[in-house]
């Protein structure tokens, strides 16, 4: 048997032990039925009630700490992290299961906006997809409108030139023919204007052969007559001419003809060819001033390079391919320094493209013009 | 809606949807009781199994739900139950149950519902008595 005082040094040895934290101690029981005894057994109790406190703090510590990682994860934007719910319902279950179905509201919100974003970024693009088309639907809308009125300047030109080529030999005819009548006239004056006559009724009929060419043309109504040609004995008819003219213009005309016996015949339509070798001619004299004019031909693998050089004021780069269009002269700043149509070119276009040939041209303003066509050769 | 999800018609006025029950009793009182949780094509089914009583009812009830073992019902599951309690031939709704996740359960519908009568209650006697009474009792 313990004494008293080994008894007390054993409770305090154990309270001691408790303080420490260890609440797995427990004092023996006595069969002393003393004061002590019950001291022991209250000591005992204390001990297993501290310790059923501390496992309870240590659960709800477990607990809620779960719950606070869950809401870091769920804050971090992991949405697959959930509280865990244990089997008590307790108010630590009706947290968990809170702050779980919070997750699940957020999460589906989250997701439903991200859906709409996403529908908003589609018609946002569809919307920039349709802008842009309407945007380029304007820009060729408004080309469009620019070329049209463009066409209709050029027209109002065309009809205002063509007024004009019509209107001054007729003007010139009336005008002379009155002047015939008067019986004083005396016999070189009469010849005068005659001859005045004569030319400004030369000058209409070419205007209205143009006129009804370009219109033939335009209507796929022009027909193509192929015969022997003899291409030597064309440019030299085309030379004798138009030597007067050039002659009176103080401007040097020639041939430059380079072709081999075997090429000089070919099979095409004759007229077609004197048609656009006298436009070319034609222009040639009309704006050259000085210099010489060159009519060449020469024979290449399948077909004959016809060329008309002149010296005369040339065409500017921007205005090249604008000529061989209706209604435009080369230059366009001064439309009525020059007689003609403007449809000559046109003309000679269509024809060398009806015989299978192209056409082009080299002139540097100031210096003069070459003007090239092909035919292509069919032989005899 | 999904609608693969079948209703088990055990007597007139009550149906089973996998483990949950919905009941029809005397007093035009349709008895919800899911056990465990309770996903989207189950709600549906559920409003299926509802409309089905309300015709059979054959006229306006009210609801009591027992949240004793239901588990956690999904975010879209929610949103079909509370516009089911819109319904014009639901009267009042009275949810129930003894332990605090009943209670959040209930707190997460009864917030998202614009419906005045609706209610959680402890017990089940505690739910019906409100039901039975005559006047319309605000949350």
């Amino acid at each position: 048997m313990k004494s008293e005082k080994e008894r007390i040094i054993e409770m305090i040895n154990v309270l001691k032990e408790t303080a420490r934290g260890n609440y797995d101690i427990q004092l023996e029981s006595s069969y002393q039925e003393d004061d002590l005894s019950q001291l022991s057994d209250v000591i005992n109790k204390v001990i297993h009630g501290l310790k059923n406190q501390t496992v309870r703090l240590d659960y709800v510590d477990q607990r809620i700490n779960q719950i606070l990682e869950t809401i870091q994860r769920v804050a971090n934007g992991d949405y697959s992290a959930s509280c865990n719910l244990s089997i008590e319902n307790d108010i630590f279950d009706a947290l968990a299961f809170g702050v779980n179905m919070m997750k699940d509201d957020i999460k589906s919100g989250i997701e439903e906006i991200k859906c709409k974003n996403k529908r908003l970024m589609q018609s946002n693009k569809e919307y920039k997809t349709l802008h842009d088309e309407y945007k380029s639907q304007n820009k060729k809308l408004l080309l469009a409108k620019e070329k049209a009125e463009e066409s209709d300047r050029l027209k109002s030109a065309f009809l205002s030139n063509m007024s004009h080529e019509i209107r001054t030999p007729m003007n010139g005819i009336i005008g002379f023919s009155k002047l015939l009548k008067n019986p004083k006239l005396n016999g070189n004056k009469r010849q005068k204007y005659i001859d005045i006559i004569e030319k400004a009724g030369h000058r209409m009929l070419n205007t209205i052969n143009e006129i009804i060419n370009i219109s033939k043309i335009e209507s796929g109504l022009v027909d193509i007559s192929i015969t022997e040609v003899n291409i030597n004995k064309k440019i030299e008819e085309m030379y004798q001419f138009f030597k007067s003219e050039t002659d009176k213009k103080a401007i040097h005309l020639s041939c430059n003809n380079k072709l081999p016996a075997q090429a000089v015949i070919i099979k095409s339509d004759e007229d077609k060819i004197s048609a656009i070798l006298t436009n070319l001619i034609k222009n040639a004299i009309k704006f050259t001033n000085q210099g010489e004019i060159i009519i060449g031909c020469i024979s290449k693998e399948q077909h004959l390079e016809f060329s008309v050089k002149d010296t005369g004021i040339g065409i500017p780069i921007n205005r090249q391919k604008a000529i061989f269009n209706r209604f435009e002269q080369g230059d366009i700043e001064d439309k009525l320094a020059f007689q003609g149509s403007g449809l000559g070119l046109t003309i000679s276009k269509a024809y060398v493209e009806i015989l299978g040939g192209t056409i082009w041209l080299e002139s540097l303003v100031g210096k003069g013009s070459i003007f090239y066509f092909t035919v292509p050769i069919k032989r005899s | 809606m999904e609608t693969n999800t079948k209703l088990y018609p055990v007597n007139i006025g009550e149906i089973r949807i996998g483990e949950h029950k919905l009941q029809l009793d005397a007093d035009k009182i349709i008895h919800i009781t899911p056990v465990g949780d309770v996903d989207a094509n189950e709600g549906a089914a559920i409003v299926r199994g509802v409309f089905n009583l309300i015709h059979t009812a054959g006229g306006n009830v009210s609801i009591i739900g027992n949240l004793n073992n239901a588990g956690k019902p999904s975010s879209k599951t929610r949103k079909i139950g509370i516009e089911m309690f819109h319904d014009s031939r639901i009267n009042k709704v009275a949810l129930f149950g003894l332990h605090p996740v009943a209670r959040i359960i209930a707190s997460f519908i009864i917030g998202a519902s614009i419906k005045k009568d609706i209610r959680f209650l402890k017990t089940e006697a505690e739910a019906l008595t409100w039901l039975k009474k005559d006047s319309n009792t605000v949350t």
